[in-house]
């Protein structure tokens, strides 16, 4: 216990009460806020389509079609192509062409493209090659990036962050305050500095890793409610070590900055 | 040894206290150095104790100039130092046993040694009942005491003492003078700043006396080693 307290935990109980539940706050906010951006792109997929439109006005077509297939299977970010019925076509277009009966032979074949990521999809690229193939022919994305319903969680998130960095930052101010003491006698009779590093972050690495263990016991305890939710620990992982490595980071700049200041 | 070449050091109020002092130390020697209020003692100390550095000047701890050392070097020599601040200097928030024995601990020493180590120390000092307290429980004196306790429990080869037996009573003053002289037959150099104990107990080995911004030894004794 002697050992414990002198190592690990210096400062004032209450002190890492504070970090405790300063720290379950924002990770209980922050993972919402990651699910919530996680959500939000998954509807924007699920909206969005990425569709190849191939002109028939052109002579052997098949044979030119078949190519773009074979340079389409080449992209891994492209996982299959179905072809649209051409009936859906014509109701589609049938908005731009209001009363005008088109012709099935002369409407474009419509392909939607089921792809892993439209963000990764170099349509440029893609149109520039298929283009070679059957002039006219071109890939499109419905995808949008800039939906304001979007940008919410990502303005709520960096709104988060600032908090965060801030409320922390005079957390572990008044903390480094609260062991100024410990830290100037450790120095004086000739505790190495990597040794007080190495020991303070192992206590602050516990706080915080039973903030996030809180985090995950309330999430299962009270929001996930059925198999579809994707509040699952192995999701919540990568915000977690992302979390510690931030609040560490923070610590261990002003702890640095303080040892500099004494001989 | 200790050797200060050249030393000069300014005070708070950027006011030159020493200037150009050149004083050698022994190993294993006893040492006072007096002076008035505010001349300089517990700056003096500071730089000795390497909580401080001078403004001009080098200082030699141990056989090295501390301003040749990197920061692993120093933390090996304040290892070698054990030091009695003038004002109480402690962490509040342990109680009085973990004050004594959290650099030891730190230090990576065995809790069965530090434990043996305290058990027959803190009786010379009147502290063994007061282990459990916490700090703001403790009178001034008890608070002189713990400090003595931690910069000796340690078993230092240099002893810095600031204005350190000015509030203590004659009884103690005996028994601290006992443990000095015990700490100097295994090798420490102990250095008082401020007035000396009372009694002949303690032969000094040179007493000096700070005047006009330097160092100035007053009178020889013969070494009772």
């Amino acid at each position: 216990m002697i050992n414990i307290k002198i190592k690990f935990f210096p400062a004032n109980f209450s002190l890492y009460l504070y970090t405790l539940l300063i720290n379950l706050f924002f990770l209980i906010i922050f993972t919402i806020n990651i699910f919530w951006i996680i959500a939000e792109n998954t509807q924007v997929s699920k909206d969005s389509r990425v569709l190849l439109i191939i002109p028939k006005n052109f002579i052997d077509t098949e044979e030119q079609r078949d190519l773009i297939f074979n340079q389409l299977s080449l992209n891994n970010e492209i996982i299959s192509v179905e072809a649209e019925d051409i009936k859906k076509v014509k109701i589609l277009l049938s908005d731009i062409l209001e009363d005008t009966d088109l012709n099935e032979e002369i409407i474009p074949e419509v392909y939607n493209l089921i792809v892993k990521s439209e963000k990764r999809l170099d349509l440029d690229g893609l149109n520039h090659k298929i283009s070679q193939i059957i002039p006219g022919a071109r890939i499109f994305s419905t995808y949008s990036s800039a939906n304001l319903y979007l940008k919410k969680p990502y303005i709520l998130l960096f709104f988060l962050i600032f908090v965060f960095v801030m409320t922390n930052y005079f957390l572990i101010n008044s903390i480094i305050f609260n062991i100024k003491n410990y830290l100037n006698l450790s120095r004086n009779f000739g505790v190495n500095d990597l040794t007080l590093f190495r020991n303070l972050n192992i206590g602050f690495f516990f706080i915080i890793f039973l903030s996030s263990l809180f985090c995950n016991s309330i999430y299962f305890l009270f929001i996930n409610v059925g198999e579809d939710s994707f509040l699952t620990f192995d999701k919540n992982l990568y915000i977690y070590i992302s979390y510690y490595l931030f609040f560490l980071l923070n610590f261990n700049i002003q702890l640095y900055s303080f040892l500099k200041k004494i001989i | 040894m200790i050797r200060l070449e050249n030393f000069s050091i300014k005070g708070y109020k950027n006011q030159l206290l020493f200037e150009e002092v050149d004083v050698f130390i022994p190993s294993g020697s006893i040492i006072s150095i007096n002076g008035m209020q505010g001349e300089g003692k517990t700056r003096l100390l500071k730089a000795i104790g390497l909580i401080e550095r001078p403004d001009k000047g080098a200082v030699y701890l141990l056989g090295k100039n501390i301003n040749k050392l990197n920061r692993i070097e120093i933390a090996s020599i304040h290892k070698e130092i054990g030091i009695v601040y003038q004002e109480n200097y402690f962490v509040h928030d342990f109680n009085l046993e973990y004050n004594i024995v959290f650099p030891l601990i730190l230090k990576g020493e065995k809790i069965k040694d530090i434990k043996l180590a305290l058990k027959e120390l803190l009786p010379w000092l009147n502290l063994e009942g007061l282990l459990e307290n916490n700090i703001s429980q403790l009178s001034y004196v008890e608070l002189k005491l713990a400090q003595f306790a931690r910069a000796i429990i340690g078993r230092p080869r240099i002893l810095l003492l600031d204005n350190f037996f000015s509030d203590l009573d004659d009884n103690m003053q005996k028994k601290i003078n006992y443990l000095i002289l015990a700490l100097n037959k295994i090798g420490t150099s102990i250095i008082m700043f401020g007035l000396p104990p009372k009694g002949n107990t303690i032969k000094f080995n040179k007493k000096y006396k700070i005047e006009s911004k330097g160092i100035v030894e007053l009178e020889r004794e013969p070494s009772s080693l």
